[in-house]
């Protein structure tokens, strides 16, 4: 077998040799010819909370969420739209026709047509179920059928996101027949379409999918079956890689990166996650309110340091809501705030407070987090703030987030496929995340715009000025955007997401 | 016998009415709730007061715990709002691997601490008892989460002959199940066997000092026949004593060794409740604990009566 590691080292020593063309044919023919079968087993943090996509809420269930469902369209890992269960026409700006594909089945071999679709639909937007995907879907009205394999919806207003919804979890449609029989189980026991199908679930031990023979995609999947162990430990789930009885895992810690970089049998994989890193501040109450002592937060903090000391030069900093991974929304210029204590001290100064200005850093106790709070608390009081550090549970943080009992929070988003789902609930006046209080009407004309505008470039260039807009305001301290850092078996292909979701579909292991 | 049984079942009653209080009211104290846990950032307030309205806890407290109180003396412990499943069957299949990994590791550790603390006691002050008291010292003072990850290194990647992490049950491959048990019981016996270790060897010692073993010993009886016999029967007591209250500790302190080898048990189980305001699932798995801990003091003190006849004597 040819190692990608040989090779290069092989084809550094033999290009006078004509050896490499020769070499780099055959390696590629080998990479190209994915072999079936096999057992994957993946380590992850944590065990899902529910298998139905209808009430998902919670990261770890992005690794599940693209092997058990499939959804009406496709987002590729450079977050391209394409056609998935379904293609999609845009009859006008507000009325989307959907193609499904013929034959298609779900995992307890019912059809899956536009009955099934508007059923999916339907009970998305009903009330009494109180899905969380009933949001996601904007300004959806109605899902009539108008074939036996069609569908149309009608939105009250253009909405440029649609498609990427459609590609994520309230895109993703699920058996009536199993929904309906199940009833309150149809969490734990979901019956989706996607490349593979639930066998067994033991909460906190393992979580066994199989291959589903009745998949659309020819020649997919390739594995056999896919075991997820949750271990919330990242030195455990390492080891466990190590040792061979894991074949993948998330989350690999930023301080193990370069320690992995050169191990044996092991392949770590980066790439620029779609979502942010931020605390927000408090606008509603003394001393954030006011809009100089906010400023004067931003100056005070090194992203840099934070990079290196917290993240361990994974990722970048940030400086607003759109990371690198939308290429075309992202403005790599765009660093609006320098690391610059003096300045701190004498917007402190403007705004007439007196220093030092106290208020506390609200985590939750996880090791990274009290890292960081403890860098943010020495910084801001090396130009004239008095912090303290505050920690508490993750569901108590929701809490304190919504009831604004804080001064600055923790508040990442992990990230949505288009810049929409990055910017609007949180920025806008009264959006459900925007738990700073922050409520600025240019800002939230130019989400509107953003959210209706079906030019690209117009779009690119309204989200520079929210970013512009949001630095000048400055109601949440930005400071990283992530990477999604994995590990597997060398001995795996797959494809890595930037949401750090695993599909696996076109997943297989050497021999 | 049978009266101290009926009357420690009779006393179960109250015992469980009260901790049917606390529970419910002790995890409505902390702040968020089950609504806020699963809905996430992201909701909207209407479809948090839809899904508060969905799981009753729109209600009074009082009559949410009329509504649970009412189920539970039907024998329905109701359905987690996390997962939707019945929460007696989530500890239905959570208690079997705990009771498992616990019953092993009581094994594991008075494997390890009745020889160590009996060759302890009978060389006291030799290098013997120095290394068997520093031995104890150790297990109490490391940690089991980094006990355990040094026994994955060893025996899983050094030398891979055990598995890692995960649970087989019995009833599937009963080989399986005991390679997957090994190190799990070892991490947790080692914690549990230095606490037996010291009473043993400080029991041992007392009784040895004892006029009746000398009797023995003048009778001519070996030396192993003295301490194993005569010497451990009467100093099981109080080693006994502290295995049940090891016991109970032990379903609180099980949470660490479970989530470092991903054993689906009733700590962890309870933790993430907790963690996640499951309030009929915390208040089940709270419930169900009491009542095995009482169980485990009355087989305890079952024990007593079987260990010593003075006991049964005094009844």
């Amino acid at each position: 077998m040819i190692t990608r590691r040989t090779l290069l080292s092989t084809a550094a020593a033999a290009p006078a040799a004509g050896l490499v063309p020769n070499m780099l044919s055959r390696a590629h023919a080998q990479a190209q010819t994915p072999r079936r079968g096999g057992t994957l087993n993946v380590g992850v943090v944590s065990d899902p909370v529910t298998l139905d996509p209808a009430f998902m809420a919670s990261f770890f269930e992005v690794y599940v969420f693209g092997t058990l469902h499939d959804t009406l369209l496709r987002i590729t890992p450079d977050l391209q739209i394409e056609p998935g269960l379904a293609t999609m026409t845009a009859v006008s700006p507000t009325v989307m026709r959907f193609d499904l594909r013929p034959n298609l089945k779900f995992h307890d071999d019912t059809p899956l047509d536009a009955a099934a679709v508007k059923w999916n639909f339907d009970r998305i937007m009903n009330p009494a179920t109180a899905s969380l995907r009933r949001a996601d879907l904007g300004p959806l009205t109605s899902v009539e059928v108008t074939g036996p394999l069609q569908v149309t919806m009608t939105l009250s207003t253009p909405f440029a996101p649609f498609p990427h919804v459609m590609g994520a979890r309230a895109g993703a449609m699920v058996s009536p027949t199993a929904a309906q029989r199940l009833g309150a189980d149809f969490g734990t026991q979901t019956v989706g379409c996607g490349p593979f199908r639930l066998v067994r679930w033991t909460k906190n031990s393992e979580l066994v999918l199989e291959r589903f023979p009745g998949y659309w995609r020819p020649n997919q999947p390739l594995l056999d079956s896919i075991v997820y162990r949750p271990i919330p430990d990242e030195t455990v789930r390492l080891t466990n890689l190590r040792s061979g009885a894991l074949q993948l895992i998330d989350l690999v810690p930023p301080q193990a990166v370069a320690g992995l970089r050169g191990a044996a049998n092991i392949s770590l994989r980066e790439r620029p996650s779609i979502g942010w890193n931020a605390m927000s501040l408090n606008v509603t109450r003394a001393p954030f309110a006011d809009v100089k002592v906010r400023q004067a937060l931003m100056y005070a903090v090194d992203r840099d340091a934070i990079n290196r000391v917290v993240y361990f030069q994974t990722g970048t900093p940030a400086f607003g809501p759109i990371p690198p991974a939308f290429g075309w929304a992202h403005d790599a210029a765009f660093k609006p705030f320098s690391y610059d204590p003096a300045r701190a001290q004498a917007l402190l100064r403007e705004a007439g407070v007196s220093t030092p200005v106290p208020f506390s850093i609200t985590v939750t106790n996880s090791p990274l987090q009290i890292r960081l709070a403890q860098l943010i608390q020495a910084q801001a009081n090396q130009a004239g703030f008095r912090a303290e550090i505050r920690q508490i549970d993750a569901t108590s943080l929701i809490t304190v987030l919504r009831g604004k009992d804080f001064d600055i929070a923790w508040s990442p988003w992990s990230g949505r496929s288009d810049p929409d789902g990055n910017t609007f609930n949180m920025f806008t006046a009264g959006g459900p995340t925007n738990f700073t209080g922050y409520a600025s009407e240019k800002t939230t004309e130019l989400l509107r715009e953003a959210r209706v505008s079906s030019d690209q470039t117009r779009r690119a260039q309204l989200y520079r000025e929210v970013q512009q807009q949001l630095a000048a305001d400055a109601p949440l301290l930005f400071f990283q955007f992530d990477s999604i850092i994995q590990a597997s078996s060398s001995r795996l292909r797959w494809t890595q997401y930037p949401d750090g979701g695993f599909a696996l579909g076109d997943a297989w292991l050497e021999s | 016998m049978l009266k101290l049984i009926v009357g420690r079942i009779a006393a179960l009653i109250p015992i469980l009415l009260g901790i049917s209080l606390v529970a419910f009211f002790l995890v409505r104290l902390v702040p968020g709730d089950p609504v806020i846990a699963i809905a996430g950032v992201e909701a909207d307030a209407a479809t948090i007061a839809a899904l508060r309205a969905k799981y009753g806890l729109d209600l009074p407290l009082p009559a949410q715990f009329a509504i649970w109180f009412g189920q539970v003396i039907q024998g329905d412990l109701g359905r987690s709002i996390q997962t939707g499943r019945p929460v007696a069957a989530m500890l239905g299949t959570a208690f079997g691997p705990t009771l498992l990994l616990a019953g092993a590791a009581l094994i594991v550790s008075l494997l390890i601490a009745i020889p160590a603390g009996i060759a302890s006691a009978t060389r006291p002050n030799t290098g013997i008892d120095f290394g068997v008291s520093l031995g104890a010292l150790a297990g109490l003072s490391l940690p089991s989460f980094w006990i355990g990850i040094l026994l994955i290194l060893t025996f899983s990647i050094r030398l891979p002959i055990l598995p890692s992490s995960g649970f087989v049950a019995p009833s599937v491959d009963v080989a399986k199940a005991l390679l997957h048990l090994v190190l799990p019981a070892i991490t947790l016996g080692t914690a549990l066997a230095a606490a037996t270790m010291r009473m043993t060897r400080a029991t041992v010692i007392e009784v040895l000092r004892q006029d009746y073993i000398r009797t023995a010993r003048a009778k001519g009886l070996s030396r192993a026949v003295v301490v194993w016999k005569h010497a451990l029967a009467n100093a099981s007591m109080p080693i006994v004593t502290l295995i049940g209250i090891q016991m109970g500790q032990m379903l609180s302190g099980v949470v660490v060794t479970e989530t470092i080898f991903s054993w689906p048990g009733i700590g962890k189980l309870t933790v993430d409740a907790i963690f996640a305001r499951d309030y009929p699932l915390v208040q089940g798995a709270v419930l169900c604990m009491a009542v095995l801990f009482v169980t485990i003091n009355l087989v305890t003190d079952l024990l007593y009566s079987v260990l010593d006849p003075r006991v049964r004597l005094g009844q």
